[in-house]
């Protein structure tokens, strides 16, 4: 027992990040409440990230290891998931930098509650302890809800900011039912103990506990039917924060899944396995429908996600079936090629919102293959990626993700998927069809906002699109290293 | 490094058309394409006729955690397939010389990208790469009809691209399922296709539901829907009509070979066992798909609808022969893809040389073109017999080995395919009839009275270099088969004297271990 110096370590990297998420906030309390320039704070915030990522890198971690009690755990693989969420932050930072609705007046409260949002995903991410899951989902939500809600006099974040406060609680308290069924059959929280000692508990209250607790990791995943929130938040949030959460959530509430994975196993249920099933094939059908429809780029991405997350969860599928090795390997290379396309395509989004409300349809993307053939092209690249189309990024990531599907002998289940994947790729042509195919000048209002950051995040993601479906040896040994 | 020079330097060029002043793309392209044409040629200098095994092989790895490398290899089989994809990129850069006049950079770039993805399709022996090119090819073509195309290109393009994606998604999912059985089977994880022909997947004749039937549906549905077998053709007839010519062209001489070289390279001898109990349903869909297609071309009155109903019926030919598993039937099915190549290309490239002057494709406002246009009517008229198989040119060659492989495998379904050669000279001899004779036609006629429409005149010395060497390859490969089959006897027989045992060796090795010492899955899952 006891809180030793190398526990401490372990937590460097939240304490810098802390620490300097405080300074903007501390500078303009000292200054009367007056905004400090908001290239200095952005400055700041980028050099808090990089040295996050700094003291993250430098740190060699070999083994698995635990602390405070078995309450949080770090290893490789934790290592490279917190070094991914790093790099969303930072394009995330990129993005928001001058953003029309991104509120000028309020950037430093904005910075500080973006990076106290990293701090609750690498929390949640490090927790062996159910409480502490608890501790980092509410820490991640927490400034979220804020974060939407800030700056402007617009409706539409407002409203999105309060439905994800309420369905976000309805989700905590799931989250926190589930707990304490599961310290009922266990009397402990720490999911290592549970595990160990699942032999001689009381099945029937595990279960339950266990199956509430993960419906609440499900609507912070978005997974139909625990999805009805997420299209109008997202859609409500400024288009950096949608690119954000979009991401970041995803991969953090997928890296727990992974790591929970061991006390799911505890339920040996193939109805459980079949509500799993259904739960990826709605997923993936529901996002894929639904997208359609959508003449809202923006709109549009956000199903293309929930899409997404039900092709992710086949993974956990997979895991669930004890092919953790191919599982977390197929899992770890999606979401590394997820968060570029899909941040890289919400990028290109934030480029043309001029105001603050302006939404980007698919009729304003008409011509734009001329007007601006480079941000065509990377976005023709996201979107070929999506599909899942070779050579980019995207393609490499289904073959591994399935494959691992595969190996589990699921063959129905990656049927569906790729039927679903089939009928992706209707709606991730039409921009294509729009930008390419159909003439028309650019009307003088459409232009992209002067934003650098924005332009050179775009083409950072187009880039690591097409090397991780060219080049996905290094990438792959990479995550293999890390199993 | 040839064949990967091959694959390469149409990227190359792309790139450098990326970079030249607008003026100069179109005499760049048609040298390079040229060139590469020319330097495809030199393989013949090389290639060793008296075997069957792998040639000018370059293997390097590419992702070895799972077995998929970079490896390239040509034989008898893919040899013609390669060069028609060479020979036809400086024709397409030729005759789209003035048709195409906007966004020509990116239109250059599009055809290079293409040429790229269709020889790495012919040329890989790695199951995800050979799926890597085959989907990628997709993308530049989409392009070709979609920003060049004709009113209705959209819902073409849309229709090409969703089709053949669908059916080849469900292929992925069998090569993944195949490349656990190499680690099951053979120790270590590959999706090199010789190591496929090693496995022995598990087949129950009178079962729908086992493994080796339902992988063969997979690979097969992907396959018939690029080549397009009956009932999945109802792509073509759109992506061909709304293309512009060189997109037409491309896609039926080269991109439908990609269908049907993927069943002699895959499903026939991978899935051996379910192809022979399979192969009269095969045959079946072939025969269906001749005689169906002559009968709806019949009925075109559009004759660009109409070349492109006659492609479903050759077509359906090449199924027909290579689903007779004999080597009557695998010589005349490689010998027509070949001769459709030439033919229906030729064909698409007449059929857009007369829309440019007219900008109509009813056949009903014409007539009487022979005397406007003579030069034209000559070689039309030479297509023309090479489509509807007249001996002495390719088509009767191919056709006739086909239907004696039908004929002895199944004599029924020999009977059926062979309405298809009545309907087809009736279709093509009546379209041909009612363009270049009779009374001259609205389109046709002048303004004043024995006169031609000012716009109808005869081929340019450009079409006439585009369509000379064509007509010369016609009539070569109808009077000197041998010429061309000679290169790809080894290859072929060794296809069809092994049914069950097909096996690929690469050249200058015996044995021919293509695993190497990967990590295997076990090593992954510790």
């Amino acid at each position: 027992m006891g809180v030793y110096i190398q526990d401490l370590a372990l937590t460097i990297p939240m304490a810098i990040l802390f620490v300097f998420s405080l300074v903007p906030v501390f500078t303009k309390v000292f200054k009367g409440n007056l905004e400090a320039k908001p290239a200095m704070t952005f400055v700041t915030a980028l050099a808090a990230v990089a040295i996050t990522g700094l003291a993250v890198a430098s740190r060699s971690t070999l083994d698995v290891v635990f602390a405070f009690d078995n309450s949080i755990t770090y290893g490789p693989m934790l290592k490279l998931a917190t070094s991914m969420l790093i790099l969303i932050t930072m394009m995330t930072l990129l993005l928001s930098y001058k953003h029309p609705a991104i509120p000028r007046s309020q950037y430093s409260e904005h910075v500080f509650l973006l990076l106290s949002t990293v701090i609750g995903m690498m929390t949640l991410m490090y927790a062996n302890d159910l409480i502490l899951v608890f501790v980092g989902i509410e820490l991640l939500s927490l400034p979220l809800y804020v974060l939407i809600g800030i700056g402007g006099n617009n409706v539409l974040p407002k409203e999105a900011s309060f439905k994800y406060f309420i369905l976000g609680s309805f989700a905590s308290a799931f989250l926190l039912l589930g707990v304490a069924f599961i310290y009922g059959a266990a009397q402990t929280t720490d999911i290592q103990m549970i595990v160990e000692k699942a032999m001689d508990m009381d099945q029937s209250f595990l279960t339950i506990g266990v199956l509430i607790f993960v419906i609440g990791l499900f609507f912070k995943a978005g997974l139909v039917p625990f999805h009805a929130w997420m299209p109008d938040v997202y859609h409500g949030s400024p288009t950096p924060l949608t690119a954000f959460m979009t991401t970041a959530v995803k991969l953090v509430v997928f890296i727990f899944l992974l790591q929970f994975l061991p006390v799911l196993k505890l339920i040996h249920s193939d109805a459980l396995l079949i509500g799993f099933q259904w739960i990826a094939i709605l997923t993936m059908f529901f996002g894929n429908l639904i997208a359609i429809k959508q003449t809202n780029l923006k709109r549009m991405l956000i199903y293309s996600s929930v899409a997404h997350a039900g092709y992710l969860f086949l993974g956990i599928i997979a895991g669930y079936l004890d092919l953790d090795g191919l599982a977390t390997q197929g899992i770890l290379y999606y979401l590394l090629t997820y968060i570029f396309m899909t941040l890289g395509a919400f990028a290109v989004v934030c480029l043309y919102e001029k105001t603050a409300d302006q939404e980007v349809t698919l009729d304003n993307l008409k011509g734009l293959a001329k007007a601006h053939p480079g941000t065509a092209f990377c976005l023709a690249v996201f979107l070929f990626s999506l599909a899942g189309v070779p050579p980019m990024g995207g393609f490499v990531a289904k073959v591994f993700l399935f494959s691992s599907v595969i190996a589990a002998q699921q063959f129905w289940l990656v049927t569906w998927a790729v039927l679903s994947a089939a009928i992706s790729v209707f709606y991730y042509l039409r921009p294509i069809v729009y930008m390419y195919m159909r003439e028309q000048e650019v009307p003088d209002d459409f232009h992209q906002n002067e934003s650098v950051s924005t332009l050179a995040t775009i083409y950072f993601c187009a880039i690591m699109v097409i090397l991780l479906g060219v080049m996905a040896q290094p990438f792959l040994s990479k995550i293999v290293k890390v199993l | 490094m040839f064949l990967s020079l091959l694959i390469g330097l149409p990227i190359l060029s792309a790139l450098v058309v990326l970079a030249l002043p607008e003026g100069k793309i179109r005499i760049f392209s048609f040298a390079s394409a040229l060139l590469q044409f020319l330097f495809s040629l030199t393989a013949f200098f090389n290639f060793d006729k008296t075997t069957s095994a792998l040639q000018f092989v370059e293997h390097h790895q590419w992702i070895p955690t799972f077995g998929i490398s970079y490896f390239v290899g040509l034989d008898g089989i893919s040899l013609w397939l390669v060069i028609l994809t060479t020979f036809f990129l400086p024709v397409v850069v030729l005759a789209s010389w003035n048709s195409i006049s906007t966004r020509v950079r990116l239109f250059h770039i599009s055809l290079f990208l293409l040429q790229s993805f269709m020889l790495g399709t012919f040329l890989v022996i790695d199951a995800i790469l050979f799926y890597v090119f085959f989907e990628a090819s997709l993308i530049p073509m989409y392009m070709l009809i979609g920003i060049w195309g004709g009113p209705r290109r959209i819902y073409a393009t849309l229709k090409f691209f969703v089709y053949t994606m669908t059916g080849s998604l469900l292929m992925l999912v069998s090569i993944i399922t195949l490349m656990f059985m190499t680690n099951a089977q053979l120790g270590a994880m590959s999706a090199s296709i010789l190591d496929f022909y090693k496995l022995q997947i598990p087949f129950v004749a009178n079962e729908f539901f086992n493994t080796q039937t339902l992988m063969f549906l997979a690979f097969s549905f992907a396959f018939a829907i690029k080549v397009p077998m009956f009932p999945v053709h109802t792509w073509l007839p759109d992506a061909h009509v709304e293309a512009p010519t060189p997109g037409s062209v491309v896609l039926a001489a080269i991109m439908l070979k990609m269908g049907t070289y993927g069943f002699v390279r895959f499903v026939i001898p991978i899935f051996a066992e379910a192809a022979h109990y399979w192969s009269w349903a095969c045959m079946l869909l072939g025969a269906i798909g001749i005689v169906y297609g002559a009968l709806v071309a019949m009925v075109q009155p559009d004759y660009k609808k109409l070349v492109a109903y006659s492609s479903v019926s050759h077509m359906g030919y090449v199924m027909f022969g290579l689903f007779a598993l004999n080597s009557y039937g695998t010589t005349g099915a490689l010998y027509q893809m070949l001769n459709h190549g030439i033919s229906t290309g030729a064909l698409f490239l007449l059929v857009g040389f007369l829309y440019e002057r007219t900008h109509s494709r009813e056949i009903k406002k014409y007539g009487g073109l022979a005397s406007a246009m003579p030069i034209y009517t000559i070689i039309f008229m030479i297509v023309t017999y090479s489509a509807i198989a007249v001996p002495g040119t390719n088509g009767f060659i191919g056709e006739f080995f086909i239907l004696m492989g039908g004929f002895i495998k199944n004599k029924t379904l020999g009977a059926i395919a062979i309405f298809g050669v009545i309907f087809g000279a009736c279709y093509m001899l009546w379209m041909f009839k009612n363009i270049f004779f009779g009374p001259a036609g609205e389109l046709v006629k002048g303004t004043e009275e024995g006169k031609f429409n000012s716009v109808l005149k005869d081929l340019s010395p450009r079409e006439m270099v585009v369509m000379v060497p064509l007509v010369v390859i016609i009539l070569w490969m109808g009077i000197f088969p041998n010429s061309l089959l000679k290169w790809s006897q080894a290859s072929l027989e060794h296809l069809t004297n092994n049914p069950f045992n097909y096996q690929l060796s690469v050249a200058g090795e015996n044995s021919a271990p293509a695993v190497a010492s990967l990590p295997t899955t076990e090593t992954l899952e510790k």
